[in-house]
């Protein structure tokens, strides 16, 4: 705890584990020099990429670079970002990934991979110029296993499942397996470190969360295996800026779970009990606990897949799962069916309970949620390629006490066509939406969507087309009825095509039309797109890109209309 | 540094080829015809690579090695076409396309990865995906129809055709038509994988090679390791596409695209799916706008932090919307495939459950150069969305310039947990607070006002801002 309550030293034992790691290995390797890198390399150059000697282990270094150069024009009928995220003007966005990994003969592996995007678009980039999308270093050796940096702990679903800024590390002896890791939740690195943003916004907007982790399972054979897990957690109070933590407060909890597991080829079931304690940093919040249970089997038979689960997570109860959702009580089934080989039935039902509570245990109206899904599809044998098939989902809502009864339903039929050549499929489809909370937006959507496809292909047949590609059209129309007797109406048709060869390289167009009619009889809303762009490979491990992508938005009414037009060019260098 | 420099920029500028492997051992006629269509016998030691196809006349079997260490044995009077094969941390692939007779093969390091999509062996009809396997492929006319056929002797296979998936683990038989969903079969078609046995010599040609290359490289528990390394964080890696799928998905309303992609025991499952089926029947022209996306990774979990705007038209006035948020997504590779198993944050597909109050106001920038000493109504919509404030009627927000003044504005509930003002007054001057007018000092180029909602006893928090810009 005393670490992460600084960032700084947090810092310090990155680098000295990485030293430490660095330094026990030099003798085990011969490497010393970078011109021995070089000379192996050199070797073996235009093989595969791979760094080889055989007596010493390998090194392999792989990564991608990527820089964009764009340019973005906005036109909007309204001031500020209502109706385009997008920013005008000239921009340049390079992103640049690397791993580098030395693999010794034992068949540990001693890695560090990273990357990092640059980009003076906002956006993209809202907050900084720079910014660090990940890193990690670490080694994994037969039966244990350490990282730094940007390190996940997937421990089980209601324990940890996370991401987070610090270190892991994992050991196992015979069937035990023993796991851990230290560190702080944080949105960035850059916030984790405070940095100040280009537009002067805070760096963060929750507070910065110290975590700390293990896990213990034991594999009883090869299929049955029990585990525990612990964590903690604490948010720290200073972390965020005062106009912000004085509409938020900061919390700390515990949380253990413990589980059995079993797998085989067929089946596979799992049961987890948690339970947890958190404390808030608020005037009158008393400390509150609370427990949960999850229970997940599924079974494969020859003909037919089964799947079932129950969960139930107390409103209180907290823990480092990014999985959980406290307040919920559900359980579902879900299946397929392989009546024969050309027929297969799904089907899925499920209810949930669920409420949520704040801090001081005030709990909300209990919701309730029935859903129904079914699914049918069937291969029409004597015309291969040829299938037909139905979905139909339904839900059914209502909050206890409050008169918010809801309904939605959606079902489609559809089938489709395919062979070597072309392509061919339609969707009907139904959709409803009933909420006595908001009926003035009950409606009922009717629709259908028609494509056609064809693929190109010259040369011998699949194996080294001198031109290959596919063209396809498509258009649809969707009809919507809203309970306060107005109706909206969308017709949409396009064209895509993508073509590719030796010479010219791979190229692809879109072309697509939208007219959206609005209740009331305001102006219908006209929408154009066009998207091209033109991808040569000028070497194995190098491309170029061009691309334009022009979109005119809503056109017909003034208030809503924007226009947005992008050309660029990348270049694409991967090693 | 000069050596690491030069070291740095001579990696950059090698563009090695990619080699897939060598000829092992040659049993009678043989050849391998290049991109340019150019044939050459293949012998002992000859090197493979991408886009050349190798041919073995009747009696004749080429055994292969490939450069992740697997092999490849191609039977009497066969064709297999080499399609792709890169070595790249996660975007390493291997494809083949076996265009006739059979073929028996070892997956490598390729084919061991966590992620069994990039060890693919293609058919007329089939998308075959090995995971650490050892297996025998053979097409195979039966009537009219070309079948493909299956069997595994190690690890798994997942045999696609006609959309439809099926996983053949080890000593099982599936078999692909073209015109039906792919299934195993109980028993092995007689004549089938016969020829694709190893004979005594090659058993110990195929034994001695594995040693030769076991030894070399240390494979299973080099393998082992790389299996426990994230290769994920890439930009285009199949854990961060799930977010961009699922986006996708949810502009173009296609709820049932998403509910394929969801594993059905992720905890809030048919809340969120009900929730998408609400927004898209609310919302019109849908459009997500992801920044400042950054990720964590494993091998089997990746979490993908990221901020978000959403745009849309709502259904009742047609007004546009804007809705901000920040959020991270759990994604898990199970089953053979990436999906998505948690959101935390602000939700961007706006579920019922643990839906944060959000408080919005748009545009975020307004003129500053026209806030006189009179009082001026700026036009940015305030809008606070609170679940659990639903039918309150009224809400009170904290407004505060960057010069110091609040005030307490009221927003009015114009939908079941949705409130909203429409505009507020500004002027500038000497600061009165609690005048029904905000106050601005005009000192530079910028000011900010903070909208703030509070109540600690439901614990219900929500803050946004607004800048006002000389323009």
């Amino acid at each position: 705890m005393l670490l992460l309550n600084n960032s700084k030293s947090i810092a310090w034992l990155f680098c000295s584990i990485f030293l430490v790691t660095a330094s026990v290995h030099a003798e085990e390797s011969k490497n010393e020099a970078n011109q021995e890198v070089l000379d192996a390399w050199q070797e073996v150059s235009g093989q595969s990429g791979e760094i080889s000697e055989e007596n010493d282990g390998t090194i392999e270094w792989h990564g991608q670079a990527t820089q964009d150069i764009y340019h973005v024009d906005v036109e909007s009928s309204q001031p500020g970002n209502t109706l385009s995220g997008l920013d005008e003007g000239n921009f340049s966005t390079t992103r640049l990934q690397g791993d580098l990994r030395y693999n010794e003969v034992s068949g540990a592996v001693n890695y560090i991979q990273g990357g990092v995007s640059l980009s003076n678009d906002e956006a993209l980039q809202s907050l900084y110029r720079s910014q660090v999308t990940n890193i990690q270093f670490g080694r994994v050796a037969n039966d244990y296993q350490l990282a730094a940096g940007d390190v996940v702990a997937d421990f089980s679903k209601i324990g940890s499942s996370l991401g987070l800024r610090g270190l892991y590390a994992s050991k196992q002896k015979n069937a035990f397996t023993v796991a851990g890791y230290a560190g702080t939740v944080a949105t960035s690195w850059e916030s984790l470190f405070n940095r100040s943003t280009i537009t002067g916004q805070p760096a963060r907007n929750q507070y910065l969360r110290d975590v700390i982790g293990t896990k213990v399972s034991y594999a009883v054979d090869q299929n049955w295996s029990v585990f525990g897990t612990g964590q903690t957690f604490s948010d720290r109070e200073s972390s965020l800026d005062d106009a912000l933590s004085a509409f938020t407060f900061s919390e700390s909890g515990v949380t253990g779970t413990a589980g059995v597991s079993y797998q085989d080829e067929k089946a596979s079931f799992s049961v987890e009990l948690g339970t947890s304690r958190v404390s808030y940093d608020a005037e009158g919040a008393d400390d509150a606990s609370d427990t949960a249970v999850i229970v997940d089997a599924a079974y494969a038979w020859q003909q037919v897949n089964v799947q079932a689960g129950y969960h139930h997570l107390g409103t209180r109860y907290t823990s480092l799962s990014q999985n959980v959702l406290s307040g919920v009580r559900e359980g579902f089934v879900s299946g397929q069916w392989f009546i024969t080989p050309n027929l297969t039935y799904g089907g899925d039902v499920r209810h949930a309970d669920s409420r949520i509570s704040n801090i001081f245990d005030q709990k909300s109206p209990l919701s309730s949620l029935y859903s129904l899904t079914n699914w049918l599809t069937y291969s029409v044998s004597s015309l291969p390629g040829l299938s037909v098939s139905v979905q139909d989902t339904r839900n059914w809502g209502n909050i206890k006490g409050v008169d918010a009864k809801n309904q939605n339903s959606r079902t489609e039929l559809s089938t489709s066509y395919a062979n070597q050549h072309y392509s061919a499929s339609i969707a009907l489809s139904n959709q409803k939406e009933k909420n006595r909370a908001s009926s003035l937006s009950n409606s009922t959507t009717d629709g259908v969507q028609v494509s056609l496809g064809r693929q190109i292909l010259t040369g011998e047949l699949l194996m080294m087309p001198t031109v290959s590609g596919n063209a396809q059209l498509y258009g649809g129309y969707q009809q919507q009825r809203i309970a306060n007797g107005t109706e909206t109406t969308t017709g949409n048709q396009g064209v895509a095509m993508n073509m590719g060869s030796k010479n010219i390289g791979q190229w692809q167009v879109s072309l697509t039309n939208q007219d959206t009619s609005q209740p009331n009889g305001a102006p219908t809303l006209n929408t154009k797109s066009i998207y091209f762009d033109w991808t040569k490979v000028i070497a194995e491990v190098f491309s170029i890109k061009a691309y334009l992508s022009n979109n005119y938005i809503n056109h017909g009414d003034s208030t809503k209309r924007v226009d947005e037009k992008t050309f660029g060019l990348q270049g694409d260098y991967q090693w | 540094m000069l050596k690491t420099g030069l070291l740095i920029i001579f990696l950059l500028m090698t563009t090695p080829v990619w080699a897939f492997g060598v000829v092992e051992n040659v049993v009678g006629n043989a050849s391998a015809l290049n991109q340019e269509g150019d044939a050459r016998s293949l012998v002992k030691g000859r090197k493979l690579e991408s886009r050349e196809t190798i041919m073995t006349e009747e009696g004749a079997e080429v055994l292969i090695k490939t450069n992740d260490y697997g092999l490849l044995l191609l039977k009497p009077n066969s064709k297999l076409y080499i399609a792709s094969y890169y070595m790249g941390g996660s975007k390493s692939q291997l494809v083949v396309r076996l265009l006739k007779g059979s073929v028996y093969g070892e997956t490598g390091r390729i084919g061991h990865q966590s992620d069994a999509k990039n060890y693919r062996l293609l058919t007329s009809n089939a998308d075959i995906k090995f995971n650490g396997a050892q297996y025998h492929v053979a097409l195979k006319t039966v009537s009219t129809r070309l079948n493909t056929y299956v069997k595994v002797d190690k690890g798994h296979a997942k045999l696609s055709s006609r959309n439809i998936s099926l996983t053949i683990v080890e000593q099982q038989l599936g078999v692909a038509t073209g015109s039906e969903a792919p299934h195993l079969l109980v028993l092995t078609p007689d004549d089938l994988f016969a020829a694709s046995k190893l004979n005594a010599e090659q058993q110990q040609l195929s034994e001695k090679n594995a040693k030769k290359v076991a030894a070399a490289f240390s494979r299973v528990s080099k393998v082992k390791a790389d299996d426990k390394i994230a290769s994920n964080c890439v930009a285009d890696s199949p854990a961060q596409k799930v977010l961009d799928a699922f986006v996708k998905a949810y502009e173009r309303g296609d709820v049932a695209y998403i509910q394929r992609r969801l594993d059905p025991s992720m905890i809030g499952y048919g809340a969120l799916l009900n929730s998408m089926m609400k927004d898209v029947n609310v919302q019109k022209q849908t459009r997500f706008l992801i920044q400042n996306k950054n990720v964590q990774c494993g091998p089997n979990l990746a979490v993908v932090n990221f901020s978000w705007e959403k745009r849309y038209l709502d259904l009742l006035t047609f007004r546009p919307r804007l809705q901000t948020g920040q959020a991270a997504v759990l994604t898990h590779f199970k089953a053979g495939e990436w999906k998505l198993s948690g959101i935390t944050g602000d939700n961007p597909f706006a579920p019922t459950l643990n839906k944060p109050t959000t408080l919005v106001v748009t545009p975020r920038t307004a003129n500053l150069g026209a806030i006189g000493t009179g009082i001026v109504p700026v036009s940015s919509q305030i809008t606070l969305v609170s679940e659990s404030l639903a039918g309150a009627g009224v809400i009170q927000v904290q407004a505060r310039t960057s010069s110091g003044d609040t005030e307490t504005i009221s927003l009015k509930e114009s939908q079941l947990g949705v409130f909203i003002k429409n505009d507020f007054n500004v002027m500038q001057g000497v600061l009165a607070s609690n005048d029904g007018v905000l106050h601005v000092l005009v000192n530079g180029a910028t000011t900010t006002i903070t909208f703030k909602y509070s109540n600690l006893k439901t614990g219900v928090v929500a803050s946004s801002f607004i800048r006002l810009i000389a323009f």
